[in-house]
């Protein structure tokens, strides 16, 4: 809730992968519920037929079908050409999606970096297994010395990013691209306000492809979550939004005759803290989350809310294994 | 309801009521903080806001309650009472009145038919209500140290003393006023009213007609009005006498039940038989005041011993109702005419008879008939027991200081007297120089004088001035004029000189219920060689018979009460006196009254004038032990109905032998004893000489309960002021406080309501 005192933004890739984690990453890979086309040959399943060892139908021939695919036993048993078709298989896309707003630089731990860290470790475990990886910063303000092969989605000026901005790394594919993801990760520095439907709308329009999406956020937008969450869903991806809250929003430590303000937009509410208050304000959070996990299980999007003090191997290992985003 | 302080409250209640509001209006000076979002506070604070009953008042609830507790403080500030009764003057007198009848048992209310009820007396009430008056005198604020109002407290019975002197402080007050207690004497209330009026100030303030200048003048008997409180029943002797000043208010606060009767000894004496002194009388009178005729049984009791009951029957009182003085008031309070119950009450009598030689100390009960309780109905306790000191039969020893007197002797010899010694002057000279005449009750000192002043009669130097030539003693002094005593020869009367007719004289008037010339007439009486004498004003010298020449016969007595004389200036033998019946007579009186043995005839108690041995409570007890006389204390008797007990005070003896104990308070046996000689009537006890004196009530407007409804007082006629009907001022301020305590608790609780975490 907070503001966190005295971030230490991290700088390089041990900074969110300590050699621990990336040990217990390392057996881990990437599943989805919905099997996507994949633009290169990978390590998964497709929903095409193609070239791999797994056998899924046949066909009668056709004219001009490759005569490498026909089943000749068939043919000698039965005298007639069928074509044996196999699976092909595919790599997949993982595309994480971290919120940058201001909101999300508060709360002790704070919040962005468990987003970091927990978004560099699905990275790494997406890139070690030959997935297309790519990272979407929403909000933020981006440091001038980006890394190389980092898109200015909406090419704006590269030190602000925007309210309704959206700064993206793609198609990042094998081990040796992790410190790129890393660098891209820490070039982002949480600022200013975020309009989630905007930034929604552009992730919307310069994705390719379909896949597994992750999307970390604190989802407590003034201007709702549900328009951009739907647009997120709408395109066919696997969606997992993960609500990071730090433990100051599930219990506020609050008391006294206060003066909130918003450190996004700026807006100020002046409360004396009471017990009916608090009570009052965890009643409405709680509502606010049954709605928001309600809204995505209509949508499927799977759920999970954590809190910003829970250790990203817990979340990635327990959490994230149980839902079936990794295995 | 009043309030005391309006304007220090109006001066705090304009500083801190803005104050207040504008605290609230001031906007709370919050803690800023930045939260992540304040998406969910602000539902948080919608939600409760929406949800909470009236939350416009909700939200001011504590300035609302504030403004309650700053609203209670400030009335509390304001000191605000509701008034009791209003006096006009602010100097209050409270005189409380301690006399034998405030004992009456009829304070609370008519006495009740069984004895044993509860009963305040009415002095009980009297000192209640008194304390309630002081209660409701206006107090000095809280802020203000002047502007309370100052009383003083006197309490008075036959004599008054100030108890508390004007102050308003009401501790000192309430203290006087318990301090007081009742005594058994009677009521004069003149004494109290003008020690009231001594202590406050005299200052007549007068305003000039012209100029309109007021001027303060010194000396006019106005003084600052003030209001005097009487609390009596009513029952005063010298209600004439009691001057309030024209101004002050009176009020008249009384206790008692204007029906209440009582049965009371008012009058008790004994008398010897002349011819066998230990035949014993013992004369009782008993007085009723019952509308009804009552039987009562008087019991008599000698040395503590019962020796006698006597029924008695008292027939009823008359009792009239008269109409009252009171001007009709004004205000409509008392608009039927006042009326005054005169009661006359009926008296009777019983005679006891006893024999007994020696001396007694009787004591006379009045007691229900055939029962050994108090008489049923009976107000007043003190007035049912009287005592009397009964002095042995005695003869007295007389001395004859003569040269030789035929007729002295020959009336002397038929005298019943102890002993008879006729002295020459000489021998008599001895005997003073010896200091043995105290042997004597009587000398006789027949045409001489002791001393070189006596030697020759006196030629009429004035001889006030000098100091008597005679030791003390009782003298009757024929035919001399002792010097000192306020008895001068005129001079230009020599004896032996002058023809016959100059010289002659009879007795014109006498003094008919002096003791002495009571029983006898001197109109046969010539005296053929008169001696003028004159007697001073304002001596102890009074002439009891008057001759055709000037005083005939002199009653003189020294202030201190050393010596005593009878002095008959003129030579009795010159005179055809000694033939008549009545020198016999006089001389046996006048030998019987010097001796004290006056005693033994009939005597009654009358005002101001008790026999030897008796004395009323309120008086001062003043005797004269013997010379010799030392370590002299006093037992005083408990006090009847009020628990005290007996106790003893040690008296001063004077060099005279003069001893004074007192005012007396209560009825009893009061006994001096001492270390020494006894007198004549005294007893021995232990080796100590032994008096005892009786104080009695004996006063029969006294034992008069029924209280008066009105006081006609000299100047004014006070209409009595129902008992109770006082009501005192009641401060309100502590229940503002309170009831701010209580809303700050109340809004302490709100506030935790609303703000605990």
């Amino acid at each position: 809730m907070l503001r966190t005192p005295n971030i230490s933004r991290p700088a390089r890739i041990d900074d969110l992968l300590d050699s621990q984690l990336i040990a217990r990453l390392d057996p881990l890979d990437l599943a989805s519920r919905k099997v996507f086309a994949g633009k290169l040959k990978g390590e998964r399943r497709s929903k095409k037929r193609g070239q791999s060892v797994e056998f899924a139908d046949h066909r009668q021939y056709v004219v001009g079908d490759d005569l490498r695919h026909i089943d000749w036993n068939i043919f000698g048993r039965l005298d007639r050409l069928f074509l044996k078709l196999f699976l092909e298989e595919e790599d997949l896309a993982l595309h994480v999606v971290i919120d940058a707003s201001e909101s999300s630089d508060c709360g002790e731990p704070s919040k962005y970096l468990f987003m970091q860290k927990a978004a560099m470790s699905l990275g790494y475990i997406g890139l070690v297994n030959l997935n297309r990886v790519a990272c979407t910063v929403m909000g933020g303000a981006k440091q001038s010395s980006g890394p190389q092969g980092v898109e200015d989605a909406a090419d704006q000026p590269p030190a602000a990013v925007g309210a309704g901005e959206i700064a993206a790394i793609r198609d990042l594919r094998g081990r040796r691209r992790t410190h790129d993801l890393a660098r891209f990760i820490c070039s982002v520095e949480p600022s200013g306000p975020l309009i989630f439907r905007q930034a929604a709308e552009r992730i919307a329009l310069t994705r390719r492809g379909k896949g597994v999406m992750v999307l970390f956020s604190d989802f407590m937008f003034k201007d709702g979550y549900d328009a951009g969450l739907r647009l997120l869903v709408g395109r066919g991806y696997d969606v997992f939004a993960i609500q990071v809250l730090s433990p100051q929003e599930i219990d506020p430590p609050l008391t006294g005759d206060l003066r909130l303000r918003d450190v996004e937009d700026g807006d100020q509410t002046e409360v004396t803290i009471s017990a009916p208050l608090i009570k009052k304000y965890k009643q409405n959070l709680a509502a606010y989350n049954d709605q928001l996990r309600d809204f995505c299980a209509r949508r499927e999007i799977s759920f999970l809310s954590v809190r910003s003090d829970t250790p990203v191997d817990t979340l990635i290992l327990d959490y994230l294994r149980r839902r079936g985003l990794v295995k | 309801m009043t309030f005391l302080t309006p304007l220090i409250a109006g001066i705090a209640a304009a500083i801190a009521i803005p104050s207040l509001v504008i605290l609230y209006f001031l906007k709370l000076r919050r803690r800023e903080l930045e939260v992540s979002t304040t998406l969910l506070w602000k539902k948080a604070i919608q939600d409760l806001q929406a949800n909470a009953p009236f939350q416009r008042l909700r939200r001011n609830i504590l300035l609302i309650l504030q403004l309650l507790v700053l609203g209670g403080a400030l009335f509390a500030v304001a000191q605000p009472e509701l008034k009791g009764d209003e006096f006009q003057n602010a100097r209050q007198i409270i005189l409380i009145d301690r006399s034998a009848s405030m004992s009456a048992l009829d304070g609370d209310g008519p006495l009740p038919d069984s004895p044993t009820a509860p009963t305040k007396t009415r002095f009980e009430v009297a000192k209640e209500e008194a304390r309630k008056l002081v209660d409701s005198l206006p107090e000095a604020g809280i802020f203000t140290a002047t502007g309370g109002a100052e009383a003083m407290v006197i309490a008075y019975d036959v004599t008054a003393e100030v108890r508390q002197q004007f102050t308003s402080d009401k501790a000192l007050l309430k203290a006087a006023i318990d301090a007081i207690q009742p005594t058994d004497a009677p009521t004069l209330m003149g004494e109290a009213m003008r020690l009231a009026k001594a202590h406050s100030p005299k200052r007549g303030i007068v305003a000039d007609p012209l100029s309109g200048e007021k001027m303060s003048i010194e000396g006019i008997d106005a003084g600052i009005p003030v209001t005097i409180h009487i609390w009596s029943d009513g029952k005063v002797a010298d209600l004439a006498d009691v001057k309030p000043g024209l101004s002050d208010e009176v009020i008249f606060h009384r206790v008692g039940q204007p029906d209440s009767a009582n049965l009371g000894v008012v009058g008790l004496r004994w008398e010897r038989s002349y011819e066998d002194p230990t035949k014993l009388s013992i004369f009782t009178s008993v007085q009723s005041t019952f509308p009804q005729a009552r039987s009562v049984d008087i019991e008599l009791a000698v040395d503590g011993q019962v020796a006698g009951i006597k029924s008695l029957e008292l027939p009823a009182a008359e009792i009239k109702v008269l109409p009252g003085q009171a001007q009709p008031a004004t205000d409509g309070e008392a608009s039927q005419p006042s009326t005054v119950r005169s009661v006359t009450p009926a008296t009777s009598g019983v005679v006891f008879q006893i024999t007994r030689s020696e001396g007694a100390v009787a004591r006379v009960r009045l007691r229900a008939s055939s029962s050994d309780t108090p008489p049923p109905g009976d107000a007043l306790e003190s007035d049912n027991v009287a005592f009397l000191v009964i002095p042995p039969a005695k003869k007295l020893a007389v001395a004859a200081v003569t040269r030789g007197n035929h007729f002295l002797a020959a009336a002397l010899q038929g005298l019943p007297l102890a002993k008879l010694d006729t002295l020459t002057p000489d021998q008599y000279e001895q005997k003073v120089a010896a200091k043995q005449t105290a042997e004597y009750d009587v000398i006789i000192l027949d045409g001489w004088l002791p001393g070189a002043a006596s030697t020759t009669p006196s030629s009429g130097g004035p001889a006030a001035g000098s100091a008597p030539a005679l030791p003390p003693g009782r003298y009757l002094i024929l035919g001399a004029v002792p010097p000192g005593m306020g008895i001068t020869e005129t001079a230009s009367d020599q004896p032996g000189s002058g023809d016959r007719a100059s010289t002659e004289s009879v007795f014109i008037d006498w003094s008919r219920d002096h003791p002495i010339l009571r029983n006898l007439t001197l109109d046969p009486v010539i005296i053929a060689e008169s001696r003028p004498v004159t007697v001073e004003r304002g001596s102890g010298a009074v002439a009891i018979a008057q001759t055709s020449r000037g005083p005939g016969i002199v009653d003189a007595s020294s202030s201190d009460g050393q010596w005593r004389a009878i002095v008959v200036p003129f030579d009795i033998a010159k005179s055809n006196w000694p033939f008549d019946v009545s020198f016999v007579v006089f001389m046996a009186s006048a030998v019987d009254y010097l001796g004290g043995a006056a005693d033994s005839s009939p005597v009654s108690v009358e005002a101001g004038k008790l026999p030897q041995g008796m004395v009323q409570p309120g008086s001062v007890l003043s005797d004269r032990l013997p010379l010799d006389a030392r370590n002299a204390r006093i037992t005083i008797p408990p006090a009847p109905s009020r628990n005290g007990s007996a106790g003893q005070e040690s008296l001063t003896v004077a060099a005279d032998g003069r001893i004074v104990f007192g005012p007396i308070s209560h009825c009893g046996v009061y006994e001096v004893e001492w270390v020494g000689s006894a007198g004549p009537a005294d007893a021995l006890r232990d080796g100590r000489s032994l008096r005892p004196y009786a104080a009695n009530l004996m006063d029969s407007p006294e034992s008069d309960v029924a209280s008066s409804d009105e006081l006609a007082l000299a100047s004014k006629v006070v209409q009595a002021r129902a008992a109770g009907s006082q009501k005192t001022d009641r401060k309100l301020w502590p229940w503002f406080l309170l009831g701010a305590l209580a809303v700050v608790m109340l809004e302490w609780f709100v506030y935790n309501r609303k703000v605990h975490v």
